[in-house]
């Protein structure tokens, strides 16, 4: 079910006279960031694009009772956040038959990095070496990974995320507290970290002998 | 301050988050404390990988087109 998208709290008022920003203007400014959040959540292109569209079609639906009371941006984080839950929910539906939730409990269980299986092995089977990285997000529940991605990719502060989430500023702290120390924790089980013969810095699934 | 309050804060310092004394007070236990000043580098290690991994993409260009198709649809029903 999707939140509430009206918030109420105050910031930068993007509108002049009560009147709704233009719909142009706004899908112009944001899209950038709004694809790549969706793009960091379901690091998927064709996903990204479909749910960059459904973001902007629920905007262009909702921008008349826009209220201009909170920050645009948080406003379009919200709805794209709503979006990709309901597209995780119904993946999760469809392959499980089941109801998915995202709460605390779903770290260690649905949705737990389980470290034992994140063998040399199976990660080598991955073709692109980022995707040692990517696996391990993509097993975080979906609250957990929004929290991460918003802050730690996209750069919004906690008070920002907690009007995303529309949940409490420590609940936001205690998800990405979590986490941060489930991927690094992933992270030291799984990758090797390097500078390559370019000194990029890189990382590769652990050797098996190792 | 010791290695367990500097721990407990340590997601707060590495957000830039700690201001004024607490600031300084945690700076300072990092030039004396190895240990902090090791896991530090290493959490800074792991979200300059995170940044890396996910670097910022252009949009696909016929993004606007397909929305604004699917707006008109929309007010046209």
């Amino acid at each position: 079910m999707s939140q509430n998208l009206n918030i109420t709290s105050t910031q930068d008022i993007p509108s002049q006279e009560n009147q709704p920003p233009n719909f142009a203007d706004i899908f112009h400014k944001h899209q950038r960031p709004i694809y790549n959040y969706l793009l960091r959540m379901t690091q998927n292109q064709t996903e990204a694009e479909d749910l960059t569209q459904e973001t902007f079609i629920r905007v262009h639906r909702n921008l008349p009772s826009f209220r201009g009371e909170a920050s645009l941006s948080t406003w379009l984080y919200r709805i794209a956040t709503n979006v990709s839950f309901d597209h995780f929910r119904r993946n999760s539906t469809r392959q499980d038959k089941g109801a998915l939730s995202f709460e605390e409990t779903d770290l260690d269980g649905k949705w737990a990095i389980d470290e034992t299986i994140s063998t040399a092995e199976q990660l080598a089977a991955q073709s692109e070496m980022s995707t040692c990285v990517e696996g391990f997000i993509q097993r975080l529940p979906p609250t957990y990974r929004a929290a991460l991605v918003l802050h730690d990719l996209q750069g919004l502060k906690n008070r920002e995320i907690v009007e995303v989430l529309d949940c409490s500023l420590s609940t936001v702290k205690i998800r990405l507290h979590r986490a941060r120390k489930k991927l690094r924790a992933a992270l030291n089980v799984g990758c090797d970290f390097a500078h390559d013969e370019r000194n990029i810095f890189v990382c590769e699934p652990k050797k098996e002998s190792e | 301050m010791d290695c367990t309050e500097f721990m407990r804060m340590m997601n707060s310092y590495l957000d830039g988050d700690l201001e004024g004394a607490l600031r300084a007070e945690g700076e300072s236990h990092l030039v004396d404390c190895p240990a902090c000043c090791g896991e530090v580098a290493d959490w800074q290690t792991c979200l300059d990988w995170l940044q890396k991994t996910f670097p910022e993409q252009t949009p696909p260009a016929e993004l606007w087109e397909k929305i604004q198709c699917k707006t008109e649809q929309q007010g046209q029903t």
